[in-house]
């Protein structure tokens, strides 16, 4: 049996509950927790309790102050989530902030602030972040825009790169008004582990791997590396370990 | 440094088992490694991860044994059930070792049980064997019943059942009483305590009954 629709133009309220499609277009608000096989929204969303959805689209601002499952999902501008974020494929611009990702792929472009851990497949990122845990999949690839940090990251491929200057990304111009200063691209960590590692820009106290290349800007404490090590001029390592 | 042998550090476990990290991080975000198995200390060079040693190292070779047969996700179902309680299940309880014929008094339901279900008539039957009534057998299935999540990590809790006596007015009895408790217990002297089951014992039973046909 289909499921009923329902549609917010202007500013509204809902019940939470079960629908096909919910479309928000002006100020929508869910009370409680929403599953909907569609859920749409451009303007200023909220929903107060779980969202379940298999399709998701946010234009302007989101938040949601459970967890959240999405199916296939695209957010542009703030998506907040109090709670944790699964996903099977989720792409995120401008600013975005959760206390945890689970899932398959995640783009995000932008901010990303994460109190814990992001575990997914793939993980690529343009600009900064923040990840208090765990960043782990088995493709990370970063192109860094900003001062950016996490506790540990982990997987098969790791590549970290600091993005050309220059692009008149919005976000280096925010930085620029806050700062007063070009933004400083670097990444700050304290464990690497992969199969392949290729980092630039980064701080590190230990990162082991299979064939790690160490680039321009980095500083790292000790390499464990079982197969290869590359250690671009410039770059520091202080202890280097084959085994 | 840490001279406990009981467990591991990362990089020892990559070493003896031969296994990449991409492999290690995978098998932790689908659940085929425990959360509750990666433990982070301090050493002298700063945080390193250690596993339990015995635990850590049978479950790769299950995973490396297992996993040309069977993709990933059916490894997750047959090697840790309790990652997705809801994807495994049995149709017949009684037929399930941990749970038995004494398991008959404490179903409230038929058919499908789920994995968090399972492992609560487990708990249930076993009391039942160690000498408690049925009505405390089933007190026990609806504590641990309401409590999936513990199965996730279920190390160091105890499942108990105690009797506590009680005085009035001239009247004496005692009131059954289940709790779910982490080790060591302590319970007030009026309190004796009936039987107590290890949950992670349990949990691994169920999990051996379910797999046995695989796992040979």
């Amino acid at each position: 049996m289909a499921e009923r629709n329902i549609a917010i133009s202007g500013a509204g309220r809902i019940e939470g509950g079960r629908y096909g499609t919910v479309k928000i277009a002006g100020s929508g608000k869910v009370a409680g927790d929403l599953e909907a096989e569609e859920f749409r929204s451009s303007g200023s969303a909220k929903v107060e309790g779980d969202l379940k959805a298999g399709r998701f689209e946010s234009a302007g601002s989101f938040r949601c102050e459970g967890s959240a499952e999405i199916g296939e999902g695209e957010a542009a501008g703030s998506f907040r989530v109090k709670g944790l974020v699964r996903t099977q494929e989720l792409k995120l611009a401008g600013s975005a902030a959760a206390q945890g990702i689970r899932g398959g792929y995640l783009r995000a472009t932008g901010s990303l602030a994460v109190a814990e851990n992001v575990e997914v497949e793939r993980f690529w990122m343009t600009g900064v972040f923040g990840i208090g845990g765990l960043l782990s999949a088995d493709r990370v690839e970063v192109e860094l825009e900003g001062p950016s940090r996490a506790r540990e990251i982990g997987g098969e491929k790791i590549s970290v790169r600091a993005s050309p200057r220059g692009l008149g990304s919005f976000f280096i111009f925010a930085l620029r008004l806050v700062f007063d200063k070009e933004p400083v691209q670097k990444l700050v960590v304290d464990t690497v582990e992969g199969d392949e590692v290729e980092l630039e820009a980064t701080e590190a106290r230990l990162v082991r791997g299979g064939k790690v290349k160490v680039g321009l800007g980095c500083r790292i404490g000790r390499v464990e590396y079982s197969e290869s090590l590359e250690v671009a001029p410039g770059a520091k390592v202080e202890e280097e370990v084959k085994g | 440094m840490d001279t406990d042998d009981t467990m591991i550090p990362k990089k020892e476990v990559l070493h003896a088992t031969g296994i990449s990290y991409g492999q290690l991080y995978r098998w932790k975000r689908l659940g085929l490694i425990p959360e509750a198995w990666f433990v982070r200390r301090s050493t002298f060079t700063g945080q390193e991860t250690f596993f339990p040693r015995d635990k850590i190292l049978k479950r790769i070779e299950d995973i490396l044994r297992l996993k040309d047969d069977h993709p990933l996700e059916e490894l997750v179902r047959l090697l840790a059930p309790e990652a997705v309680p809801a994807a495994v299940g049995h149709p017949d309880p009684l037929a399930l070792p941990p749970i038995g014929k004494e398991g008959k008094g404490l179903l409230w339901k038929e058919g499908e049980h789920t994995f968090p279900e399972l492992v609560a008539l487990a708990c249930g039957a076993e009391a039942v064997r160690r000498g408690a009534l049925p009505a405390e057998g089933r007190l026990v299935v609806e504590l641990v019943r309401a409590l999936p999540d513990a199965l996730r990590a279920p190390t160091g809790l105890a499942v108990v059942l105690a009797e506590k006596g009680i005085e009035r007015e001239g009247i004496a009895f005692r009131a059954p009483v289940a709790v779910l408790a982490r080790e060591p217990l302590a319970l007030d002297g009026e309190c004796r305590v009936k039987v107590k089951l290890d949950l992670e014992r349990v949990v691994e039973e169920v999990q051996l009954a379910l797999g046995g046909g695989e796992r040979g």
